[in-house]
């Protein structure tokens, strides 16, 4: 069933407009990244069924130095839209909210300890959370990186 | 195509724009409930189910109480223990930042508005026009969204942000009693505990009442930094001058100097004064105060923190290290090079993971173990 999911959901990646090498098809290495307009984005391993979720640059800039992030426990079930953690920043507490629906593979242990990394690195070593996704069509319904840049240029102007 | 590096170029602190939101007529309400947990979760309420574009002001005081930030450790900022016994709740909110301590003499405001036109240094200017309105001249305003007369902090502040929108609350300390601000505000663990919580900076506090009567020394070098406190830009217009500060700096002065600045600001608004059965009445509202006032928010919602102690058993000399995670102990440990008494280990076991809390176990510690030297036990 779920490799049924991952399949479908693979050619779907592939009919997108962005261009993947055909070798990367033949070893089933398939990733996709997507964004919610809540600033948060997810990169889904379609070999694992897997996402990798954490906050936008945007997003990390107009929070300003983070100094605080509570993660859920691996294990934790998600539903999309729903409460995935929360950061803090200067006195400003901030709702992030799971892309997605699924169970908590891994969190970011690190972020414990240096919360400053999303502000360093958020879109590749602050990562949040992995998930195992519920329903990878979920991926779907988020926004391309395109309409995220003009969501993101909307609210600037 | 667009250039990618949009986002990257974007300068971090930019300045304030003009929204792209329009506003609608402004709202400002006012409570006459003084419990935390109704105006708080009214609050929320608003936050949540009034359309985005309209700038909201809400007033409200409350009971004593402590309320304490988002991420912050009950145990750390205050003393859950010192609280119950004066009657005090203690209160989680939403909200980030430090503890702080209310009683009737603290007014609180929120100001909700469309995170597009979410500006905290606006806001906090708002906040110190509305005190010099009242007659206190010598407010300014710190780089923390802070309000100060002097050194004194008056009036400290905390933000949360949802997708669309955003909040700015914050204390107003009229008539605090300030001495009891430093009691309540005061922990028993803070030498033996690590956290990676949010910490609350202290300032030394006097409400506007103390404050009116005080002048700074006239010698020394607080003189020369005079420029840099300045109050920055004067008040346009000042509420009527009235002698008694007692009778200067009330809850009904504050929220007409809040109401003017609001006004000023997004035209004149729509005044609604709720009462608490009207929030009672209001399911969400309800359901938010008992969540707000449960267990596994208040003290189930703290940071992972570890403690050095003692085992609370006043005949076991054992020096522990706790693991307390979301306020339930999910360890503790003994120090290499101590063999623990059987009685020990016993009770270490059953603390783990038990249906006791924290709170309770702590609770039974005996009042020399709060005061142990930070020795280290290891």
């Amino acid at each position: 069933m779920s490799l049924f999911r991952a399949s479908f959901v693979a050619r779907r990646v592939l009919r997108a407009p962005r261009a993947f090498p055909a070798r990367s098809w033949a070893v089933r290495t398939l990733t996709t990244k997507k964004y919610t307009t809540a600033h948060e984005w997810i990169i889904y391993d379609d070999a694992t069924s897997t996402g990798t979720t954490g906050i936008t640059d945007y997003a990390q800039s107009s929070l300003g130095d983070v100094v605080f992030v509570e993660l859920p426990a691996p294990g934790s079930e998600l539903l999309a839209g729903e409460p995935l953690g929360a950061v803090e920043s200067v006195k400003a507490a901030s709702d992030i909210y799971s892309p997605v629906s699924g169970t908590v593979e891994e969190v970011n242990e690190i972020l414990a300890s240096e919360p400053g990394l999303l502000n360093k690195s958020p879109e590749e070593r602050g990562w949040l959370a992995r998930i195992k996704m519920s329903n990878p069509a979920e991926m779907d319904e988020l926004l391309t990186e395109e309409a995220y840049k003009a969501h993101c240029e909307n609210e600037e102007h | 195509m667009r250039p990618t590096a949009l986002l990257l170029a974007r300068p971090v602190k930019s300045k304030p724009k003009p929204p792209k939101v329009t506003l609608s007529t402004p709202r400002i309400y006012t409570s006459n409930s003084l419990s935390p947990w109704y105006n708080l979760s009214y609050e929320d309420w608003l936050f949540r189910n009034t359309p985005v574009e309209v700038p909201i002001l809400f007033l409200y005081r409350n009971e004593h109480c402590v309320v304490i930030g988002r991420n912050q450790n009950p145990w750390l900022e205050t003393s859950p223990r010192l609280l119950a016994s004066r009657g005090w709740p203690l209160v989680r909110r939403r909200s980030g930042g430090g503890a702080v301590f209310h009683d009737p003499g603290n007014s609180n405001f929120c100001m909700l508005l469309p995170r597009l036109t979410f500006h905290r240094p606006t806001q906090t200017t708002m906040v110190r026009q509305a005190v010099q309105k009242l007659g206190e001249r010598r407010a300014r305003e710190n780089g923390r969204f802070d309000v100060f007369v002097d050194e004194f902090k008056i009036s400290g502040s905390a933000f949360k942000i949802i997708a669309e929108r955003a909040y700015h609350h914050g204390t107003m300390l009229l008539s605090t009693n300030s001495e009891l601000v430093r009691e309540a505000l005061t922990s028993q663990f803070d030498k033996r505990m690590i956290t990676e919580s949010i910490l609350s900076k202290t300032s030394p506090v006097m409400n506007l009442v103390e404050l009116a009567g005080w002048e700074p020394e006239k010698d020394g070098e607080a003189l020369e930094e005079e420029p840099a406190i300045k109050a920055g830009t004067e008040v346009e217009s000042m509420l009527p001058e009235v002698a008694d500060p007692t009778e200067r700096f009330t809850h009904e002065r504050f929220i007409t100097a809040m109401t003017d600045v609001w006004e000023e600001r997004f035209g004149p608004g729509e005044k609604i004064a709720v009462t608490e059965e009207e929030m009672r009445e209001i399911a969400m509202v309800q359901k938010g105060a008992e969540e707000l006032s449960s267990w596994d928010w208040v003290y189930g919602q703290t940071p992972y923190f570890t403690l050095r102690g003692k085992l609370p058993q006043p005949d076991l000399t054992e020096k522990v290290e706790y693991k307390v995670y979301h306020g339930v102990i999910k360890d503790i440990g003994f120090p290499a090079l101590q063999e623990p008494s059987q009685d020990a280990k016993r009770l270490a076991r059953a603390l783990v993971d038990s249906t006791a809390t924290f709170q309770e176990a702590m609770g039974e510690l005996p009042p020399s173990a709060t005061t142990a030297k930070q020795d280290d036990p290891a």
